[in-house]
Formats: structure tokens, sequence, C-alpha cells
């Protein structure tokens, strides 16, 4: 293990919490509402949940088997050397990848909403900068930052979701599946594939002090998102319609824009920055902790700080190079490659593997919870 | 050996964060301060033809910032400053190929940056509205400024000339009107309320169309009105304030919400009057409170009741033959509010007499609203909405033709509204 | 996911450390020594005191012999601090030295009680609790060899003449002694408000040519021997000429040497460090410093205050609450405001915004300047304001109110509004009662200003970041620094946000107070009484 530090079961459902939802609630509504339609809720309620369950399971059943390594540290093992190492250094460009894409979520959103004139670099060195320095102190520090952001989060979409919720029309949310089951399932791929980040639980397994709770934890963080992304999704379109929610990038942004409380409470777009940062850093600063962790194992070296530095460097220069503002190419991404990305990284290659070390008989015996 | 390791790590993170700093420190791209802005407080767009090119003209209502007043201290003597308040709104339009165009063409014009988030209203110009007002919705809804509660209203004429008559109450038109559209709607109910983002729902939802507020101008009737304009060129009896009005400036007109600007589609097609438009709102049960007159036992109207908690239902139905019936039940509460020589008892039969009158006039209300959105063959009610919501099956039949079909279908408005009390006087002052 | 819940439902309820069925708190279990009957041995006597009073280094035990004719030894046991020496000599120890004649059945107890001893008050003790707890109280006990008994005499120092008022940390309701600069004085305060044979004062030594006095203070058994043995390896390991007063030493013991922040906290308050060290706290107190000074401490305890304890819970949390927003005005009001007028006026109300612009009107200084010229101004007066004597205080007022304020506004230097919001973090950044902490809030106002100035609420929000990241990180001695809040203990926050009544604080703070859990026993709720039977209080878990 890389990295001394440990976590409480409650930690770390927080952390994968966050890892789902921090970007998740912003741009999830819009690309289901084009989909599923007034059943949006349904996609994020039902279908990913399902999803993001059976990720949590396989990733849990590869943790019990190897309870004190991350992943790209069993892999050699289980596949054998040098398939294993492949493997693996796959991963770790993965990673990188899909840290690049959130690096990239994030200069869009700060740059098209609210700073315009500033370059998307200077953003992004900001934020990777809060993130890495919160890297290098270490996954328990990430894990005790959360739970003070949590609060914070969940209050206010909570507080924006009360005061937006005298404007929702129960109408817009019918009818209910009125084209049949389809649009649902259709509608689920995207937030699915978010869900699924619940498999960040196999870089942080081994940090977790009450090993036996861990499916808790990761159900906890699937059931607990899948709820809240519902309950955003839902009064997002109850409010504006699918109709103009399919048609809004930020909906929710929108929302909160939308909020007047007897003229007094109003342009609370201010909350928004505030979630979206904090939920942001701390979600690229996990990205970060687990490329830098797979990198070093994969690498063989001794402390996974060194290589923070350059995975946030390259993690810069390549969102700039695929997305820089360019809202398109990234919705792109999002809305087509993501989801079988997502499935495969997420769920088909764990579970692979997970097959693989159940027939090779390798790690721990257990499989049970 | 780990020192140095350690120290490795630590001058990394300390370059990496002076490179931070200095890259920041060039910054401050998205800095303005409050005094290189110009405060939108309104917006009026219009369509104007200049040397036989349509282009746009776009209208501002700035709040002006008050310089403050200097004398305020030198003849107080003492070291206050006088009272620094902003200075009321000033009027600045530009012309343009596009909106964003002549929004950019203010630099040409002043020295602030315009600042549109603040805007409370957006005014269309009427040839403007009749030409179609999809692109400037498209432009207001993708640019982050302008706010989805801004108020979406129609003038007569040009919206420049709305935003330069002159408030009554307020110091800005903009505030004023910001103010008046949700009063209406709490106290008489008489003028349709809609802001950026209902518009475009509207618009957007297939089977309904939208209705805004609609303003007019007119000089003040009353003499002793501060707008009014005063002088040699005006006479203090002249009788009317509308037939004075050609040489008089157009900052000295007022202005006063009235009935509803219907659309088909982005394009103004007509205009309802208060009683359509009330009618309009009960059915989008959006009357929040207002006063039904009725004729009590007499020619004439003789009695006001106050309506609260009013509840629409509408209920599509689709015969069999095809043909489509609305069933519309509206419930309300009302009060008695005022009556003449004691028409009204509290007697059993007197209340349900009235009842029953009240109920008519609300009907008829709704019945002519439903009439003239027929005759502008404009969905403002979202009846086709109705059907897609609850059968959506049947509407994806017929949502091509709705357009034909809206003003066929037959409507059956019920009232139903129930006198709840008589104010504070039981028996009626009969004047003997 | 069921049982989860039930965990964290456990959690609030503040039960999560078990409690052994029919533990008893530790004042009713006493120790195994001092249930014993005293012996007649001196000797054993000596050993069992020593075992007793194990680690109180203010003990004095003096030997003599009374008696010239038939000697017989005798133990003279006292508290130095509590003691008034001279008294102690001249009265106590004479009369017992000088005692020329004896009776034929040798020198009892009740003898020397009834023929030599001096003083008014005067009791024979024959249990060990009783003895232990009156030489804790700070009565002089007497053993003599081959009696089963021992007298307690009362020759109370008088600390109170010369212990002023607290000058730093004042409070209304509390109480008005302080420390001084006499470590012994100091230390009588503290035995003053704990009666006990578990407070323990080590004394240590700081400084090769100072040889400056410090004493190590704490509860034995509600502090693990690691963190004393820390603590004692870190003061060791000092090594400089002199020990100025005060915070020079603390450098030498923080956790985290570069932070600005500084998770000890110095205090003059006596009942301050009282609290403290129930809650499993440890402090340190040095001669010739009126400040002593607390660790474990957290950031939450820094923004309690003693008089949290003294006023109504209900306007404690109320109070709480205000000091925990002028926490965070301290810290982020001029940034925000900074932030809000030069970045983001869209985010201002439109009434608000428009006297804003009118206000700002005719300033020559962009936003940031002016913003931080005046907080400038501010910290300069602050300082003046501590340097000057006392008859100048009201130049200073006179000049910051009047010619910065009001001329500055009046010549359009400066925005009304301005004004008022340095005014409001001025008075927020002291209402914070802890005294390191308001000056570090002080310090972190600057560049969280010069992140607002280029970033806006962007640099703001992410300077925040990095500081819940730094803050999640310090430590103080092996306690989290943020830590009823992170790592999270529900059961703690009874007493952070808010102050839960006093008969709620079953439970002492998780992370300081594991040692010695449960704080006091529950059910003592407020109730009329039972009408009959058990009215006894029940220890541990309700059945």
């Amino acid at each position: 293990m890389l990295d001394k530090g440990r976590i409480s079961s409650v930690q770390l459902m927080l952390v994968l919490f966050m890892v789902e939802m921090a970007t998740a609630f912003l741009l999830v509504p819009s690309i289901v509402a084009q989909a599923a339609g007034p059943d949006s809720w349904l996609s994020v309620l039902g279908v990913a949940t399902a999803y993001g369950l059976a990720v949590a399971l396989i990733c849990v059943a590869l943790g019990k088997r190897f309870p004190f390594q991350v992943f790209t540290e069993y892999l050699p093992e289980v596949l054998g050397r040098v398939p294993g190492k492949l493997l693996a250094a796959a991963y770790t460009v993965v990673f990188i990848h899909l840290t690049s894409v959130v690096v990239g979520e994030n200069s869009i959103f700060i740059h098209t909403v609210f700073l315009r004139e500033t370059p998307p670099l200077i953003i992004n060195l900001m934020m990777v900068g809060a993130a890495v320095y919160g890297v290098y102190l270490g996954v328990e520090v990430l894990a005790r930052a959360n739970e003070m952001v949590f609060p914070i989060f969940i209050l206010s979409i909570t507080i924006l979701l009360a005061l937006v919720a005298r404007e929702i029309d129960l109408d817009h949310l019918r009818p209910v599946l009125a084209n049949g089951p389809l649009p649902v399932l259709k509608g689920a791929m995207v937030p699915a594939a978010w869900r699924g980040e619940v498999f960040f639980l196999l870089l942080l397994y081994p940090y977790l002090n009450q090993k036996n709770e861990a499916l808790k934890s990761a159900a906890g963080t699937v059931l607990m998102s899948g709820v809240f992304a519902a309950t955003v999704t839902a009064v997002t379109i109850g409010v504006f319609s699918d109709l103009v929610a399919s048609r809004q990038i930020y909906p929710v942004l929108n929302l909160a824009r939308y909020i007047s409380v007897a003229g007094i409470l109003e342009r609370l777009e201010l909350y928004l920055i505030i979630i979206w940062m904090a939920g942001v850093i701390i979600k690229l600063a996990v990205f970060y902790h687990s490329c830098s962790v797979m990198a070093a194992s994969t690498l063989g070296l001794k402390d996974y700080r060194v290589t923070v530095f350059p995975i946030a460097l390259a993690t810069i220069v390549i969102s700039g190079r695929l997305y820089e503002t360019d809202y398109l190419k990234l919705v792109e991404f999002l809305s087509k490659f993501w989801p079988f990305y997502g499935y495969t990284v997420e769920l088909l290659i764990p579970g692979l593997i997970l097959l693989v070390a159940v027939i090779r008989k390798k790690g721990g015996n257990r499989v049970d919870f | 050996m780990t020192f140095r390791k350690k120290f490795k790590i630590k001058t990394i993170v300390g370059l990496f964060l002076l490179v931070l700093i200095s890259l920041t420190m060039t910054g401050c791209w998205n800095r303005r301060e409050m005094n290189d802005i110009t405060l939108s407080t309104a917006i009026g767009i219009d369509r104007v033809v200049v040397d036989g090119r349509p282009i746009f003209l776009f209208s501002v209502l700035a709040a002006r910032p008050a310089v403050p007043s200097g004398g305020a201290t030198a003849g107080g003597g003492g070291g206050t400053t006088g009272p620094r308040v902003a200075g009321v709104g000033t009027v600045i339009s530009t012309e343009g190929e596009t909106v964003y165009d002549a929004i950019r063409n203010y630099s040409m014009r002043t020295s602030r940056q315009l600042f549109l988030s603040h805007s409370l209203v957006i005014v269309f110009g009427e040839e403007m509205a009749k030409e179609g007002i999809g692109e400037v919705l498209d432009f207001c809804n993708r640019q982050k400024d302008i706010r989805e509660r801004t108020w979406v209203v129609v003038c007569e004429g040009l919206a420049r000339d709305a935003l330069q008559s002159q408030p009554e109450m307020e110091s800005i038109t903009s505030v004023e009107l910001n103010k008046m559209i949700p009063l209406n709607q709490s106290r008489a109910s008489k003028v349709a309320i809609a802001n950026l983002f209902q518009v475009t729902r509207d618009l957007l939802t297939p089977g309904k169309e939208a209705a805004v507020s609609n303003i007019k101008l007119f000089v003040p009737p009353e003499t002793s009105s501060p707008i009014r304009p005063t002088g040699p060129a005006q006479t203090p009896g002249s009788p009317s304030g509308k037939g004075g009005g050609a040489e008089i400036q157009a900052q000295n007109k007022t202005f006063a919400l009235s009935g509803a600007a219907v659309f088909r589609g982005d394009r103004m097609v007509g205009r309802m009057d208060e009683e359509e438009t009330q009618g309009m709102l009960f059915i989008k049960n959006q009357a929040d409170g207002g006063i039904i007159p009725i004729a009590f036992s007499a020619p004439e109207k003789n009695a006001s009741f106050l309506y609260r908690d009013v509840k629409a239902k509408v209920k599509p139905v689709i015969n069999e033959d095809g043909s489509i019936m609305f069933e519309i039940r509206i419930n309300g509460k009302v009060e008695l509010q005022e009556q003449k020589n004691a028409a009204i008892d509290i007697a059993e039969e007197d209340i349900k007499h009235a009842e029953e009158l009240i109920n008519q006039e609300v009907e008829r209300r709704c019945i002519k609203a439903v009439a003239r959105s027929k005759e502008l063959k404009s969905d403002v009610f979202g009846f086709g909405e109705k059907i897609y919501r609850s059968k959506p099956k049947a509407w994806e039949e017929i949502q091509s033709q709705w357009g034909e079909i809206f003003p066929t279908v037959i409507v059956s408005v019920t009232a139903d509204f129930k006198i709840e009390h008589l104010g504070l006087i039981n028996k009626p002052i009969v004047i003997q | 996911m069921f049982k989860l819940f039930l965990t964290i439902l456990r959690r609030i309820n503040g039960r999560k450390t078990k409690i052994k069925e029919g533990a008893q708190s530790h004042w009713e279990t006493t120790f195994e020594t001092e249930r014993r009957p005293i012996s007649s041995s001196l000797e054993k006597n000596k050993a069992i005191v020593k075992e007793i009073f194990d680690r109180c280094d203010d003990l004095v035990i003096r030997e003599i012999i009374i008696s010239r004719k038939s000697p017989v030894r005798a133990l003279v046991v006292y508290l130095d601090p509590m003691v008034n020496p001279d008294l102690l000599q001249h009265n106590l120890l004479r009369a017992l030295l000088n005692v020329d004649e004896a009776p034929s059945n040798g020198i009892t107890i009740a003898w020397l009680k009834e023929k030599v001893i001096p003083a008014g008050d005067i009791q024979e003790k024959k249990r060990w609790v009783e003895v232990g707890n009156g030489i804790a109280k700070g009565l002089v006990g007497i053993f003599v060899e081959g009696q089963g008994s021992v007298l307690l005499t009362s020759i109370f120092e008088d600390v109170s003449r010369s212990i002023s008022q607290p000058t730093a940390e004042p409070l209304i309701r509390g109480p008005a002694d302080a420390f001084n600069e006499d470590l012994r004085t100091n230390i009588a305060l503290l035995r003053k408000r704990l009666h006990t044979t578990r407070l323990a004062v080590e004394n240590l030594e700081i400084g090769e040519l100072s040889k400056t006095a410090a004493s190590l203070v704490y509860l034995k058994g509600y502090v693990t021997d690691e963190l004393i043995h820390e603590v004692k390896e870190r003061i060791q390991r000092i090594k400089i000429d002199g020990a100025h007063a005060g915070g020079y030493h603390e450098e030498f013991l923080q956790d985290n040497p570069y932070s600005l922040f500084n998770p000890i906290e110095p205090t003059e308050r006596p009942d301050k460090l009282y609290g403290h060290l129930l809650e499993g706290a440890v402090g340190l107190m040095f001669e010739n410093t009126p400040f002593a000074i607390i660790f474990p401490v957290t950031l939450p305890s820094q923004i309690q205050s003693p008089e949290d304890y003294y006023n109504h819970y209900w306007f404690a949390s109320f109070i709480r609450l205000f000091r925990w927003a002028g926490f965070f005005f301290a810290i982020f009001l001029p940034s925000f405001y900074i932030a809000i007028t030069t970045y983001h006026q869209e985010l201002v109300p439109t009434p608000l915004l428009i006297s804003i612009i009118a206000s700002r009107e005719g300033v020559p200084f962009p936003g940031f300047l002016e913003a931080l010229l005046m907080e400038l101004a501010f910290e300069l007066l602050t300082e003046a304001g501590v340097r000057l004597p006392r008859a100048f205080g009201q130049t200073i007022s006179i000049v910051g109110g009047i010619v910065i304020g009001q001329a500055a506004v009046n010549a359009s230097l400066v925005s009304p509004i301005l004004v008022i919001v340095v005014a409001l973090t001025a008075v927020a950044t002291y209402t914070i009662p802890s005294i390191t902490l308001s000056n570090t809030v002080r310090m972190l106002r600057f560049p969280f200003m010069i992140a607002a100035a280029f970033m806006g609420l962007f640099g703001v929000v992410a300077g925040s970041m990095l500081l819940i990241f730094h803050l999640c990180s310090l430590r103080s001695f092996g306690v989290p620094y943020l830590s009823p809040l992170a790592p999270l203990s529900m059961g703690d926050l009874k007493d952070t946000f808010i102050r839960a009544p006093a008969w709620m604080m079953i439970m002492r703070p998780r992370l300081t107070g594991y040692v010695e859990p449960q704080r006091q026993p529950r059910g003592q709720k407020p109730r009329p009484p039972a009408p009959e039977g058990n009215r006894s209080l029940r220890w541990g878990r309700k059945k």
C-alpha cells in the first residue's frame, strides 16, 4: 500500500458519493431529459442504480480477495506478470483520460458561465492546484475534507431545491412511460456510467479500516446518489419541463437562477459555484490520488506523490487539447462514447478479473458478503 | 536520501505554486468595476426599417448613478454628505443587424460596459412582436446575463418609447413595471403574466401558445400629475391627455398594463381585453384575486365580489366521433365587497341567487376568452398540452393538425363559486 | 444498509463508545490503595502517600522527629502551593519540633491534637480516601509512627489577594481570576478548583541559562500515557538558552510548524484550563508567564468560550452560532465583497446593487485596492491601540472613527458600504474567543482578498478548499484539528455549533476524552421527584 491513510466506512461512502455526484448533478438532468423526457427521474432512480449496485458488488468482491492491495497491484498476480502490468498501465492511462474529462467539464462550466474572459488554462491550474495539494496530504485528509464539503454540498442543493419547489408543475412529469420503457433505458445509459464510478472502490478499498462494511458503504453510496440524482432531475423537469430542460446545458444552474422567494432570496447561483467547485476539487483530488497510486504501483515506485505532479500536468494538457472550451466535443464524448467506455472500464473488466481470480484461486478465498 | 527526496518534492510543489501564482497575477480578466458598468434595468427591442433595411433597435433603460452633490458639503458646513441616490433612468438605444450586434454597438455610444443581468423587463415593440420574437428569445436564453425571471411584455408602438415613459411611483419605469405585474395578479388578475422562462416553455410546448402582458402609453389625465408637462404649451384645463398627445414628448407619457398580447408560434396575432384576459387567467389557474361585479336584480352592475382560492380543472374528452371537448370546472370562494341599495340580504335565497350570477359572470368571461382565442387561432390555455399530458397516444395523431382542430373544439365551462362571507356588516346599509 | 443507518443513529446519540455493563465512573471507583486502612507503619504510609499523589511534584513530605525525650518519627504532608509557608514553619513545624514533654503512653495522635498543634481546624481521619482528598484540598496531613490515623489541619495559603482580573479574555458571568506570573500561585488556582488526588503536577525545566520552571498539569487517568510521554519528550528536546514568556515554547511543540494555525491554546483563565483538563487535555504552565498553554485543542474548541457553560444553554447556543458566523465573516467578508462587486454583480439583488453603485460613484480606486487600504488602516489602528498608553486610547478611537472613517468617505476615497464591511469584519474578528485563532484569522483575510481580486468567487472557493485541506491535515498532539467535524463524530456535535444542556453532556469528546469516555451518569434531566422507590442514577446503557 502506497498510502498509509485509514478511512472509515462512512468516510468511504461520502467520498464515493462525491466522486459520483460532484459533476453528475449538473450535467446529467439535461442529457437524460433528451432521451427519457418526463420519465428521466425513473431512468436515474431505477436503471442507473441497478447498474451501480452491480458494479459495487463486483468491486467489493474483488476487494475482499485482495484486502490490502489496490487494483493495479494485484492485476499481475491475477493475470500473470506481463499481461497484468499491461492492463495496469492501460488502466492508468484510462484514469488519466477520465481525469482530463473532469478537468474539461469544469473549465467549460466555469468558463461559459462565470468567468467568460478568463483563459480555461488558468481555471484548470487553480482547480488542479487545489486538488493536487489535497493529494499530497494523503487519502485520509481527502476523506476528512470531504466530510466538511459533503454537508455543504447536500445542504446547498437541498436549499436550492426546496426554494424552487413551489414552481414545480406536476403536469411536467406526465405522461409517465408514454413510449414504453425503451426511452427510460436509453436515458439511463449516461447516468449509469456516472453511477458506475463507484468502482473507485477498487482503489480505495485497502484504506478502509472496517473492511466488512465495504459493501454497505458502496451500496449506500449508490442508493443515496440514486435518490439524490433522481430528486434533482425530478425537480428540474418539474419546474422547467423536459422540453426546456433538455435544451439547457446546465438546467440546475437555471434552476438556481430561477429561485425567487419574496423578492429577497434571488440570484442564488452563488451556491452553485460553491458546491460545484468544492465538489469538483474533491472529485479531482480523488481521481488524482487514484491515478498516481496506480501509476506508482505499475511502475513499482515507493512513493506515489512523485507521480502526482506529472499526471496533473498531463491532464491539464490533455483536457486543453481535447476539450478546451469546446462543449460540443465534450458532450459528444459524454453522451456517445462515455457510456460504453464506462461500462467496459467499470463493470466488464473488473468482472472478468474477478472471474479469473476465482478460477485461478488467487487472493483470499471468500466471495461471500 | 529521504531528505533529498522530500526536498525535491517540496521544490516541485513550490515551483508549481509559483508558476500558478505568477500566472494568476497577470489575470483579473473578468474584472469589471462598479464604475465601469451600465446597469440595464429594462430592455426594449424593436424592429425598424432604416434605409429600406429592417434592423433591430435595441434600447436599454439604464440606472444612471447620480453624481454626489458637491453643494451639500459646501452649504451645510457639517461633515455629512448629501444623500447619494441612484438617478433616474436613461434610455440609450442602438441599432444593429442582430440583437447582439446592437448590444455590442453600445461601445460606440457609451463609456461603460453594458450589464444586462439586472434587466427586470424585456419590452417588445408591436412590430417586433408581430414579426416574431423567436430569435430574441433564443438570444435571451442562450447567453447567461438575462435571467429567466425577467418579465416579458409587449407594448403598443415602439419599445423605446415605452421605456421612456415616466413611472408614477418608483424612480425607474422598470422597477415600477416589475412590481406592477405581480401586484396585478394578486389584486385584479386582469393582465397576462409571463416571464422569459414561461414564454420559452409555452413556445416549446406543443399545444400551448404564449400570452404576455400588454402595456399601453398615455398622458396622465390628472392635471396635477408631475409627469404631465406643464408650461406655456399646455393649457391647464385640457380635457384629455390622449387628445393633446401630438405635441407632447414621448417621455411625458406614463404607462399602464392592459390585457394580454396573444401569440401564435412566436408571432403576436392579437390582443385580449381585460375581461378576456381574466377569463384566460381563470382557466390557466393564474387568477389569484380580483373582483367580479354582478347585476343583482337590476339592469346595471350593482354589487361586487372579491374572489379567492380559484382552482380550475381542465378535462379533455375525446368523443367517439373524434370531436374533442374540454370540460372546465372552476371552483372558488368569493366575498361581498360592495353593493347598492340593499340588493343582497343575507337571506339564503339571495345568496344562492348571487352565487348563480357570479358563476354566470365567470363563465361568460371564460367563454369570451375561449372565443377570442379561437378567433386568433391561438391555444393560449394549453388545451393541446392537456391532451398530450393525459392522452399521449391520442395527441400523437392530432398534434400536426392541432392548429386547425383548436378552433373547432367544444369548451364547456362550469363555475362553482361559494360566497364565503359578507364583510364587516351583516345588514345592508339601507338609505331611508 | 439498515444496520448502517442504525450506526449513524447511534453516533447521533453519542453511544458509539461501548460502556461495559455495570461499569462505574471514576469518582465511584477508588484506588485499591485508598480503600485500605491507614497503616501504623510510617514507611508504609509514606509509600502509599507517594502512590496516591503519584506524579504530583508539588507534594511535600517533610520527615520530622517529635519530642526530644522519646523521639517519634512523623511526617508532615502537604501540597506546597496550597499551604502558607510562613504559618507552616512558624506555627505548625515549630510546635511539632519543639515538643519537650511526652505523655507516658507515648505520643499519640489524640495527644498531638489536644496539646500541641496550634490550629483551629483540626480533624483526625482514619481512611485514605479522606486523607487523600483532604490533602488535595490543601490541608496539611500529619502522620505519626505507630499511629493508625492522620491529623488534618488547615493552613491555607490566601492566594486570592495577589490575583488580578483577566484582561485578555474577560467574561461577564465567569469567575474573575486570572493566572499571574507566579507559577506556585497558578497551580494553587488550579488546585483550588480540582480537589482531587488525580490532578498531576509535574515539574520540568526549560532553558539552559534561564532554568525556567514549568509545570505540566493533567488529570491522571484521563490522558493516555503516550500523550504525556510525547509531551515530556518534546519539552525535553527544547534546547534554548532562555525561555521567553508564553508563545516562544509553543513553536517548539507544534505538530505542523509552518502552519498559520496554532493548535496550542494559551489562556489566562484558570477555569478554561480546568474545563479542558476535564475533557482530557494537558496544560503547561511556566514561571513568569501569566498564560497557561493547553493542548491538544481543536478549532471548534477555540470558538467555544468558557462563558458558554456559565450561561443558559439556549442563549449559549445562540451566541455560539453567532461566533461561528463571526469566524466566517472575519475570514470571508472582505474577499466576498471584493468578489461580488468586481466580478459577480449579477448576484447582488438589484436595489442593493443600485445603492452600491451609487456609493461607489466617484471613488477613484478599484474595489480591491479600496478594500485593502481600509483593512490595512484597520490593522494599523488595532496595533496602535495595543501599543498606546491607555491615556491615548481616546485619540485612537477619534482618529480611527472620524478621520479615517468619516473623512475618507466624505472625500470619496472609499465608499460608505465598504466602511460597513470593514467595520463588520473587525467586529467579527473579535468575537472569536481564542487569541491565537483570532490572530490567524486576521492574517488569513488578506490572501483571500487577493484571491478574490484575481479570480472572484472562484478564487475564494479555491482558496477555501486549500484551507479545508490544510485544516484537515493539521493535528494537535495526535488529535485532528477539526476533530468533531472531520473526522466527524456526531455525538460531539452537541457541543460544537450549539451547546446542549449540561445534563445531556454524557460523554466526553471522543478523541480527547476517550480514556475515560463517560462524563456523568445518564438520566439527570430535571424532573419532579419520583414518588417512591428507586431514585438512584443509572450508569451505562439503558436497558
